[in-house]
């Protein structure tokens, strides 16, 4: 299942992309900025500014479960039912979770080929986890790279490696997260140990894929120098990594738990400063550089490696 | 590098108010009040004659580039023999909301009062006014389509510059001369080429004398010039208004100036705009290097750019009161163009392309329309420059592409060679400079108002006028087929009603109001002795401004998939939802905007609809030919016609509501494109962007984090290469957020020189009415994630 496909994206590889973001992942990490991505089945979103009041919703509920603002009482819900998103017109309530078969979302990457070849872009699939979407990420990234369209995967590395291995031979590229390198602390935060996803890093980097490791700082979490430098010194050990990017933390996706009926738990968490990110990326360096690999922080769409402060 | 004088002379044309200038006015009154048998077109240039000998002449303290439209920077002639609306919109002049003017005291706004009413009832205006018929009035009076070109003569002229530069005036001169001496009236309308040649000569002439009246001031200046420096540039300016426009110029300077008292001779001799300035960076060039190779540098060819772009910029062309609300910020487009290939297919790109381009960085005006030709061969370099020139200042250049252009122009009967060397006459659309006798505001046409009729069986309910045929009852529709055809009908109606006001239009130029000036350089006038408006060059068409496709695609794909497919409402709701606004309804308006796909995202069954009203509308003018046997071609631009076209559109299929603002140009309606820059152009290419052979306007607004630095150069430039690669033909951007904008509005003084990309033409963005101003604040802006 798919919950997003967008255009045009800049990050997360080469050139003008198109991420597929995939609906499912083992992982639950409390920053996520794509609550919506986290079950494996579709959810209801909710968007009151949409709202027009027009009360069909309501009329439409099979659990009087919508209030008379139109909130909806979640555990009220019936497992698939979808009655409300679907009388919605106004959008304030919309199914997110799509499946799509190879030939349909192949249709959708192929729409902006044209703009892959011009300067090296791609498809890149993300999630949600597309390792945990092993045969079906396989098929899909074949078609692609049948097709000359480069493939990138970000991905949180929490799978069975039988699970994705397959698709291994039709990735150009990865984005792999490291969230912390203490696996204790990993477990406590985010639901369960690092030793798969560090395992899998270093089989799909012995496998030969170019791999970017990223980390998003997130305080109070994630931005302990200690945990940089253990990651810095994993990456370091790692043949095809050349890249370490931090990604701040941002509370852009903080909306979307509410639109999902969810907690935000990090609310009042402030993003990291320039200052702090050119620490990190400084101590990180000082490790990296030697074996010949970079640590970087994107600001202004550039590169910021920490060498001018 | 700016140097002092052109900061004087910026901040002198920005920050002066402009005022009316009654030279023109009073000189050609009083010159046609001299009663005479002469032959009209004789009379013509006589006129202008008398008033390029009187008209009162000023040179500015920094400038080295004589000649300005008034007696002061900033003043504004006025043609009460060409406009009449300048009698309807008198009491507009000094209090519109747009371009407005100031009088520069109580006696001369009485003056012209009184000149204003000496020509009422007998401007051209009227005369133009005069050549329609009641039915068609009321279609105009709807804003089914505008009269184009009834306050102003025949526009988009295209001077020949890359051969005039070669030899100056005098050339031209003698080629009549000889004309003259060799002709005789074997037939009675000989006699016309007679007349016409002797025409040619009394304006060249005349604007040569003109150019030595500059001299005779240089020269008296210098005279009585104490400062060394200045004294020696008033005998230089001297000298170049001796050499030029008479003689070929032999300095880059000299040039410029020859081309500069050219344009200002074709604007003045009749009301208009959108005359082409050609290929810059290429008539210019051999200049540029020969004076670089001697030793000039950069800023002595930057000053001359600069100096020029700002005598472009203070050209007014004033228009009446509802066109000023509907082109805002006195476009000209004037179009300078850079880029593209040469003659024989290679790239053009030299230096002097980038050192307008670094002109650009350091000083924009918004005027003259600088235009880009891309080819996928351009100078990697030069093409990377003129994207940052745009992002970084606001508009200029726009982009276009040479692959489309010239598939464009082989259509219209242009040989290879010919076709390549293109430039642009009015918002977007190609000319081969020199040879084309183009016409581009024959008026626009408003097909979401022929949609709404069509939806009436022929009624328009705003008008409350059955104005268009009977095309059956739209209840009884079965299929969305059904509409279309009948759309299709009513379309081919109005066409040919707009097509034959369009025609008697044109014609009736050659019969009022001929350009001479124009007509000297241009390739055909002098061989064959006829002047461009009566057929005296080779290579006529003319254009019809289709307004906000996106809308009747999005109401085409909200018919097809809420009324046929999905059956959510009868086609009797949905016209009761138009009828009533929507009112008390707004679920099944947001049904309409929400169940149904919109252009601009990609997606075949909305962007099918496009395709369709593309080839509909080239079928339907291509049953007729242009007044001088040429073709009718499409171009998909409003301006910002789109704004003041949807006060007279009731609510659509599309969900949008009555009155309120269509889509700008063909770029997707406001809001409705929410894939992304490479799904807008998706769609685009999708219509087949070949069919127009005047082009479609796509505005793109890209967020700035999002535009910045090098990677950002990198994206705007794939959604161009992206474009072009599936014939898009032109495409401008705006990088500007929403906080600048919004800040602007509320304190403009603080963002006077902040340039927004409009339609085809840049504005001060603080000098836009409010209106306008929401309008492109609320255009899309691409944020790419």
């Amino acid at each position: 299942m798919i919950f997003n496909i967008q255009k045009c994206s800049i990050h997360d590889g080469n050139g003008l992309r198109t991420l597929v973001f995939f609906k499912g992942c083992p992982l639950r990490c409390p920053w996520c900025a794509n609550p919506e991505s986290q079950s494996y089945t579709a959810d209801i979103g909710e968007y009151p500014n949409k709202c027009i009041g027009c009360g069909l919703c309501r009329d439409r509920c099979p659990q009087n479960a919508i209030a008379a603002d139109g909130h909806i009482n979640r555990q009220f819900c019936l497992e698939e039912c979808k009655n409300c998103t679907d009388i919605c017109y106004a959008e304030a309530k919309r199914n997110i979770g799509k499946d799509y078969t190879i030939e349909e979302l192949y249709k959708e990457i192929k729409k902006d080929k044209i703009f892959y070849d011009i300067k090296g872009g791609g498809v890149t699939f993300s999630g949600g986890e597309p390792l945990t979407h092993g045969k079906y990420l396989k098929e899909i990234a074949e078609v692609c790279q049948k097709n000359r369209i480069n493939v990138c995967i970000e991905s949180c590395g929490y799978s069975k490696f039988e699970e994705f291995k397959d698709a291994l031979p039709f990735i150009d590229e990865m984005f792999m997260d490291i969230k912390l390198i203490d696996s204790q602390k990993h477990k406590e935060i985010i639901g369960a140990g690092n030793e798969l996803i560090l395992e899998n890093i270093r089989k799909i980097s012995e496998y030969g894929i170019p791999i970017t490791i990223r980390t998003p700082v997130v305080p109070g979490y994630t931005d302990e120098p200690e945990n940089i430098a253990g990651i810095a010194e994993f990456i370091s050990t790692l043949p095809t990594v050349k890249e370490y990017e931090l990604l701040a933390y941002h509370n852009l996706g903080e909306s979307k738990y509410a639109a999902l009926g969810k907690e935000y738990l990090l609310k009042g968490v402030k993003p990291p400063s320039d200052e702090d990110m050119i620490k990190l990326v400084k101590l990180a360096n000082s490790i990296l550089n030697k074996y010949g690999k970079k640590c970087f922080y994107m600001k202004d769409n550039k590169k910021e490696e920490g060498t001018k402060c | 590098m700016l140097t002092q004088r052109i900061i004087r002379l910026n901040d002198k044309v920005r920050n002066t108010e402009p005022t009316i200038d009654l030279d023109r006015a009073r000189l050609i009154t009083e010159f046609y009040s001299q009663p005479s048998m002469d032959n009209y077109i004789l009379r013509r240039a006589k006129a202008f004659k008398y008033f390029l000998e009187n008209k009162k002449i000023f040179i500015d303290e920094d400038s080295q580039i004589a000649g300005h439209a008034g007696a002061c920077i900033q003043g504004v002639p006025l043609h009460p023999d060409v406009t009449k609306w300048l009698y309807d919109d008198f009491e507009t002049l000094d209090n519109r909301i747009s371009d407005h003017l100031h009088f520069r005291n109580e006696e001369e706004k009485e003056e012209l009062r009184e000149i204003v009413n000496k020509w009422h009832g007998n401007t051209f205006g009227d005369f133009a006014s005069e050549l329609l018929e009641d039915d068609v009035r009321d279609m105009v009076d709807a804003l089914v389509f505008t009269h184009g070109i009834s306050n102003q003569s025949t526009m988009n002229h295209t001077p020949d510059y890359d051969n005039l530069i070669k030899y100056g005036y005098r050339h031209y001169i003698n080629r009549c001369k000889k004309a003259l001496e060799e002709h005789s009236c074997n037939d009675v309308y000989d006699m016309e080429q007679r007349i016409n040649w002797e025409a040619m000569i009394i304006v060249m002439e005349a604007i040569i004398s003109f150019a030595h009246r500059y001299a005779d001031l240089a020269e008296t200046q210098a005279a009585e010039c104490t400062d060394a420096k200045r004294k020696e540039e008033l005998l230089t300016l001297a000298e170049n208004c001796r050499i030029v426009p008479e003689f070929a110029p032999k300095t880059f300077l000299q040039a410029a100036q020859l081309v500069w008292f050219t344009h200002l001779a074709i604007v003045s001799e009749a009301a208009g705009g959108d005359h082409c300035l050609g290929r810059f960076d290429q008539y210019m060039y051999p200049f540029f290097e020969k004076e670089t190779a001697e030793g000039r540098d950069e800023v002595y060819f930057q000053e001359i750019i600069h100096e020029f772009k700002l005598k472009i910029a203070e050209l007014w062309n004033i228009r009446q009161y509802k066109e000023s609300i509907a082109v805002p910020g006195c476009p000209l487009w004037m179009h300078v163009m850079l880029g593209g290939v040469k003659e024989n297919g290679k790239d053009a790109c030299n230096e002097l392309t980038n050192v307008f381009l670094r002109c650009l960085l350091d000083l924009q005006t918004d005027e003259p329309c600088i235009s880009f030709r891309y080819h996928p061969n351009v100078n990697e370099e030069t093409f990377r420059l003129a994207i940052r020139a745009a992002r970084d200042t606001g508009g200029h250049p726009a982009f276009y592409n040479d692959t489309s252009a010239i598939m464009y122009l082989l259509s219209l009967g242009f040989t290879l060679k010919e076709a390549r060397n293109w430039g642009i006459c009015g918002c977007i659309e190609p000319v081969v400079c020199g040879i084309t006798d183009f016409q581009t505001n024959s008026g626009n046409f408003n097909v979401n108002k022929i949609l709404e009729i069509t939806l009436h069986n022929g009624y328009d309910p705003v008008s409350k006028k059955q104005l268009g045929i009977k095309t059956g009852d739209p209840k009884d529709f079965k299929c969305i087929e059904d509409v279309m055809k009948a759309f299709e009908a009513q379309l081919d109606f109005f066409m040919e009603k707009f097509i034959d006001m369009a025609n008697t239009t044109l014609a009736g130029h050659a019969f009022t109001l001929p350009t001479i000036t124009a007509s000297c350089f241009s390739v055909g006038c002098i061989e064959k002795g006829k002047l461009l408006q009566q057929k005296g060059s080779d290579h006529h068409y003319t254009t019809v401004s289709i307004a906000s496709m996106a809308n009747l695609i999005d109401s085409f794909a909200a018919m097809e998939e809420c009324v046929f497919n999905k059956k959510y409402i009868t086609m009797e709701e949905l016209l009761n939802l138009m009828d009533t606004n929507f009112e008390g309804n707004e679920s099944k308006r947001q049904l309409l905007i929400n169940k149904a796909p919109k252009f601009g995202n990609n997606i075949e069954q909305a962007d099918k609809y496009g395709e369709w009203f593309v080839d509909t509308i080239d079928r339907s003018m291509k049953r007729f030919k242009d007044s001088h046997g040429g073709q009718w071609t499409s171009l998909h631009a409003t301006v910002v016609y789109n704004v003041a076209m949807g006060k007279t559109v009731g609510a659509m299929p599309d969900g949008r509501l009555a009155f309120t603002p269509l889509a700008d140009n063909a770029s997707p309606m406001i809001g409705m494109d929410t894939n992304g820059p490479t799904a807008v152009v998706n769609s685009l290419a999708f219509c087949d962007e070949l069919v127009p052979q005047s082009g479609m306007l796509l505005n793109q607004r890209f967020d700035p984090t999002i535009a910045a630095g090098e990677k950002g150069i990198d994206i705007i430039e794939s959604v161009f290469r992206a474009h072009f690669a599936q014939n898009g033909y032109h495409i401008q951007i705006n990088v500007l957020d929403d906080e600048t904008l919004l800040a602007a509005q509320k304190e403009p003084d603080k963002y006077k020189n902040i340039i927004v990309r409009v339609a085809g033409y840049s504005a001060y963005f603080v000098e836009l009415g409010k209106e306008i101003q929401d309008n492109i604040i609320q255009r899309t802006i691409q944020k790419g994630l």
